[in-house]
């Protein structure tokens, strides 16, 4: 486990750990802000799964919802997904080949904003579908043998419709399941040349303080 | 309390030891002998299809010249391989007598540092001018490497197999074309294992250049 995957599942374990924690000391009411961590794995699609075809088991998001109307709120989230892919084989470009051991890994954090509208009876219960706005920063690392990785990255403008639903699991404390597509536009200039759009679904599991 | 400390305790242990172990490693397709990277680049253009005469000097440079370093004993076997593959590919060996006109020299060393790209000036050193072009060709010149290839860092102990075009020298630019070239990296060592570990990497740096072909295999 490298640092910056110790970091990553320390960041997940606290967001759901704290959350947990504070949750017993909440109201069950319908409350004016709900503060929400999640573990999620994701699915690679386009540019993203041309550079890592693996799921990614290794993402965490926070959100926060503030009471909008009474079936609305909206927020803000910050997410971090991990993609990693490491082969030993044959790769052939269209100037040579490398046959070796080579590590693949594609860093995507997000940060939108995020509206979302429950239908049921109780703002932040039930089924609910949301979208959200903002950006991503992708940073991508390529590394061949023993060599220091080759890293690439930039900033991308970023859309995300989700659907998921709520349901309470005791006094204060709800579960959240939550998909998520996530489309950027395309942008940077990234290995093997060129801008990306990396795009990804999302699958996450959490839990609701209120 | 005691609740709250639980779950703390179980989003702990699930977050930092269930996770990072759905990392899968991937390993396949390489044999086990092999060195730590192979890589070929090339110059698919008509010189390459062009040529079909080459020859091989019997001698493995050793970069940075004089490190003396290397232990020679896999020459023979190396120099062997390379010209047992570019004739079962189907190329015409020209020997060795520096009064040949090969259409491609096929130049090997072995480096002892961590050099990038495919660039080795000691070559010329070694041989006081490159061989097959004279004196004319001389330490100011270098090899131009294939538009697209991506420059790479070998790490000291890599064997090093140029082929340069003979016939397309460019005085003005003192630069010579490079059609093909591989490296095979981690193998120069002390071990016992170095012998067989080139062999093999060798065979997959040709393994891996289909376009060398010059016959059609049964």
């Amino acid at each position: 486990m490298n640092p910056k995957h110790f970091a990553l599942g320390a960041v997940v374990a606290a967001t759901v750990a704290v959350t947990q924690v504070n949750a017993a000391h909440a109201q069950d009411a319908e409350p004016p802000f709900i503060n929400v961590g999640s573990y999620a794995i994701a699915f690679p699609l386009g540019d993203t799964r041309n550079f890592v075809p693996n799921v990614s088991w290794f993402g965490a998001n926070w959100e926060g919802q503030w009471r909008y109307k009474p079936k609305t709120s909206v927020g803000v989230s910050l997410g971090l997904q991990d993609f990693f892919d490491q082969t030993r084989g044959t790769t052939t470009f269209s100037s040579g080949a490398v046959t070796g051991q080579q590590s693949r890994e594609l860093l995507l954090g997000t940060i939108m904003g995020i509206g979302r509208y429950y239908p049921g009876p109780t703002l932040g219960r039930g089924f609910y579908a949301g979208l959200g706005a903002g950006g991503q920063f992708a940073q991508q690392y390529y590394q061949l043998g023993v060599t220091n990785p080759i890293g690439r990255s930039a900033f991308h403008l970023a859309i995300a419709p989700e659907v998921g639903v709520v349901t309470p699991i005791m006094e204060g404390l709800d579960a959240v399941f939550t998909a998520r597509f996530t489309a950027t536009t395309s942008n940077g200039d990234y290995l093997g040349g060129g801008a990306r759009s990396f795009k990804f679904i999302t699958i996450a599991v959490g839990m609701a303080e209120r | 309390m005691a609740g709250n400390f639980v779950r703390l305790l179980g989003a702990t242990v699930a977050a930092l030891l269930l996770m990072p172990a759905c990392y899968g490693t991937d390993s396949n397709s390489v044999a086990p002998n092999l060195p730590g990277v192979v890589i070929t680049v090339v110059d698919q253009g008509p010189a390459l299809a062009s040529a079909t005469t080459f020859a091989l000097p019997d001698t493995v440079v050793e970069v940075p010249l004089g490190s003396n370093t290397i232990d020679h004993q896999s020459d023979q076997q190396i120099v062997a391989s390379v010209r047992a593959h570019m004739t079962a590919l189907g190329w015409q060996d020209v020997g060795t007598n520096r009064g040949a006109t090969p259409d491609v020299v096929l130049l090997i060393a072995a480096n002892t540092r961590i050099q990038t790209g495919v660039a080795y000036f000691d070559w010329f050193g070694a041989w006081g001018y490159l061989p097959y072009w004279g004196p004319a060709v001389d330490g100011g010149w270098a090899w131009g490497v294939p538009a697209g290839a991506v420059p790479y860092a070998f790490q000291a102990g890599t064997i090093l197999i140029t082929m340069l075009d003979r016939r397309a020298e460019e005085p003005t630019l003192k630069r010579i074309p490079l059609l093909w070239a591989a490296g095979i990296d981690g193998v120069v060592t002390n071990t016992a294992s170095t012998t067989e570990r080139a062999l093999a990497g060798i065979d997959q740096a040709f393994a891996q250049s289909p376009y060398l072909m010059k016959v059609q295999l049964p």
